[in-house]
């Protein structure tokens, strides 16, 4: 059943995905300051959202995990709920800012600058490779799941920084726009393709959530009795 | 006049950029399909 869900969300993330990059190129207009160049928003915006929708439910994960500490089925379905979204949410992460890099070199002209904005956001993302980094290096699945849920916790404190940091200081990067002051046509494309990767993130989400759990479930297997080996 | 304006408010604008656009769709779609192959080279069953 969860496998149908999984291959009808990948169809219509794909359908999305594939006219809304028609709608971005060619359907939408273009800006009237930015002109062709805007057209990275449809991919970039999404991109960054859906990073921080999974570093976001790694932080619930994370607290989820803390408040029952107990080694029970649901506690490791939090833990590994909270791997599958701190490395789907560091790819879309990662593919964001790398997207912004392009968008600036022609807007403001380098690829990267030390504004507040960038520069947690990358914060971010090298702090959720090292809590993954983390993770590879205990072995013990209830320590593991402690000390990441701790680093997670931690890292979290990140978020609002990155989303405030654009009216707490002088930033290059713009504020976040309100659909009011955009036309109704970019608002439309670009909600098409935040739909399409929140389709592909959750397909990508639950995929990596069933790799996680299935490897939780071997290490906690009971070791094979010596006769069974044996044979 | 008029042409004089339409110069003033060109100058602003960032005119083609056209490659930018193109390598970020690229690198999207190429970046999505990556990270799609290696779940699926990780899928239960097909780790050692």
């Amino acid at each position: 059943m969860a496998r149908t869900i999984r291959l009808v969300l990948s169809v219509l993330a794909l359908l999305l995905l594939v006219s809304g990059a028609w709608l971005g190129l060619a359907w939408a207009p273009p800006d009237r300051e930015m002109g062709d160049v805007q057209r990275i928003m449809y991919v970039h915006l999404p991109s960054v959202w859906m990073g921080l929708l999974g570093v976001t439910l790694n932080f619930v994960c994370s607290v989820a995990y803390l408040l029952n500490p107990r080694r029970t089925v649901a506690n490791l379905d939090a833990d590994a709920l909270a791997e599958a979204s701190a490395e789907v949410g560091l790819f879309f992460g990662t593919l964001g800012l790398m997207l912004g890099s392009i968008w600036g070199r022609p807007t403001w002209g380098v690829f990267w600058t030390w504004d507040p904005r960038l520069t947690s956001m990358a914060i971010l993302l090298v702090a959720y490779a090292g809590y993954l980094a983390l993770r590879r290096f205990i072995d013990d699945a209830e320590r593991r799941a402690a000390w990441s849920a701790v680093v997670g916790i931690i890292i979290a404190v990140d978020i609002p920084i990155i989303w405030f940091s654009v009216r707490w200081w002088n930033s290059l990067h713009q504020v976040q726009s309100s659909p009011k002051t955009v036309d109704p046509s970019m608002v439309f494309v670009l909600r098409w393709n935040a739909v399409a990767f929140l389709l592909l993130w959750l397909v990508f989400l639950s995929t990596r959530y069933v790799i996680a759990r299935s490897r939780r479930e071997r290490e906690l297997a009971p070791p094979p009795l010596a006769s069974e080996v044996a044979r | 006049m008029s042409a004089l304006m339409l110069l003033a408010a060109q100058a602003g604008r960032i005119q083609g950029g056209w490659e930018f656009v193109w390598a970020a769709y690229g690198l999207t779609w190429v970046s999505l399909v990556l990270y799609a192959a290696s779940l699926w080279a990780r899928r239960p069953g097909k780790e050692p």
